[in-house]
């Protein structure tokens, strides 16, 4: 039998439930989008620790930075979601420009959060 | 939910910017007010007052007038002129400003009670009092964003809601901005409550219903009939026979 390189996707049930937050960046000046993921995550890591940092499965889902839009998607797990809101508000500037984060809305589903992005 | 920031000291203080550029930011971040906190001078009331007036009407965000003092003597000044000002907070830090803040009615707010301190700044004496005489102890989001140990900033903010989980009086997070970029998103102040241990309908609910019940009654002291809080002239209807 030939050996499969990748293993079966975990049972629902044992899955993680995801939640995506959007986050506004408000600025005066042009930001550059590699420079927003990076800061973010130092962001959240300087503020909770490797450890803790850890257990919020914390990904960048979306950067919409690079559509032109200040906006970014994050995913996590559900129990994180108030630490990671948390954590983006101690976010005060990328490089030299400074920025207020603003949380647009969180969703369980990229679909229905870019629906309240519209809205907003 | 409308949501209040209840400290924010613009540039004639010690900040940067104008108070446009702050409602501008406010109102993009969705509040329903803010709170100016200025240094208290008798001088610049009626300035103020006037200015706070004309900006009302531009923004969505509505803006409210209040004045720190900073020690006994200012606070006897200041009190002669309540009726003027929305919000009369104390700048804490001494035990004795601390001590005054939570013992007198007139007080609104007890800013950073814990700055330059070991402990926290409040004790079960302080808190009871607080409780007793409706005063808003503030957790200030600027200090602990620009504290370079920030542990302990937290530490104290752990003991504060600690003994307000106690003792049952108002505690609040306000951005504490001296810059409009130091405002923050109301719904990260509601996660810092959460975090610190109040479930998230408490948390939502110091944030504003709370604060807006509070400049609601500071408001009705401008009216005429106002004589004291609880006391007001009612005009009776006039019978017809």
């Amino acid at each position: 039998m030939a050996f499969q390189k990748r293993i079966k996707v975990l049972i629902p049930t044992l899955r993680e439930r995801k939640r995506y937050i959007a986050v506004k960046l408000i600025s005066e000046e042009k930001l550059i989008p590699s420079d927003v993921e990076d800061a973010i995550k130092k962001t959240l890591q300087n503020f909770y620790g490797d450890f803790v940092y850890s257990t919020f499965s914390l990904k960048i889902a979306k950067n919409l930075l690079y559509q032109g839009k200040n906006i970014i998607i994050l995913k996590c797990n559900h129990l994180s979601v108030n630490r990671v809101v948390l954590g983006i508000a101690m976010l005060d500037r990328i490089g030299d420009v400074r920025v207020i984060p603003k949380v647009i809305s969180v969703s369980g589903t990229i679909k229905n959060l870019r629906r309240k992005i519209k809205n907003a | 939910m409308k949501y209040y920031d209840l400290h924010v000291e613009p540039n004639f203080s010690q900040g940067e910017n104008v108070l446009e550029e702050f409602l501008e930011i406010a109102q993009e971040l969705g509040y329903a007010g803010i709170v100016f906190i200025f240094p208290w001078k008798k001088n610049t009331l009626d300035f103020l007052t006037a200015e706070i007036e004309r900006l009302s009407s531009m923004f969505k965000t509505k803006p409210f007038l209040g004045f720190y003092v900073k020690s006994v003597r200012e606070f006897k000044e200041a009190v002669k002129y309540r009726k003027f000002i929305d919000v009369l907070a104390v700048k804490g830090g001494d035990s004795r400003m601390n001590r005054l803040a939570v013992d007198k009615k007139e007080v609104d707010l007890l800013i950073h009670p814990e700055r330059g301190r070991k402990d926290s700044g409040l004790n079960h004496i302080f808190a009871r009092l607080a409780a007793k005489n409706n005063t808003f102890i503030e957790l200030n989001f600027h200090e602990l964003v620009a504290s370079t140990e920030r542990f302990k900033v937290l530490k104290k903010f752990f003991d504060n809601v600690k003994l307000a989980m106690k003792y049952k009086f108002n505690i609040v997070v306000t951005s504490g901005a001296y810059s409009k970029w130091e405002l923050r998103d109301p719904i990260s102040f509601v996660a810092l409550l959460h975090e610190l241990g109040f479930d998230l309908k408490t948390s939502k609910q110091m944030l504003s219903k709370n604060i807006e019940k509070m400049l609601k009654e500071n408001r009705k002291r401008k009216k005429k009939e106002w004589i004291a809080p609880g006391v007001e002239v009612v005009k009776w209807p006039s019978r017809k026979e």
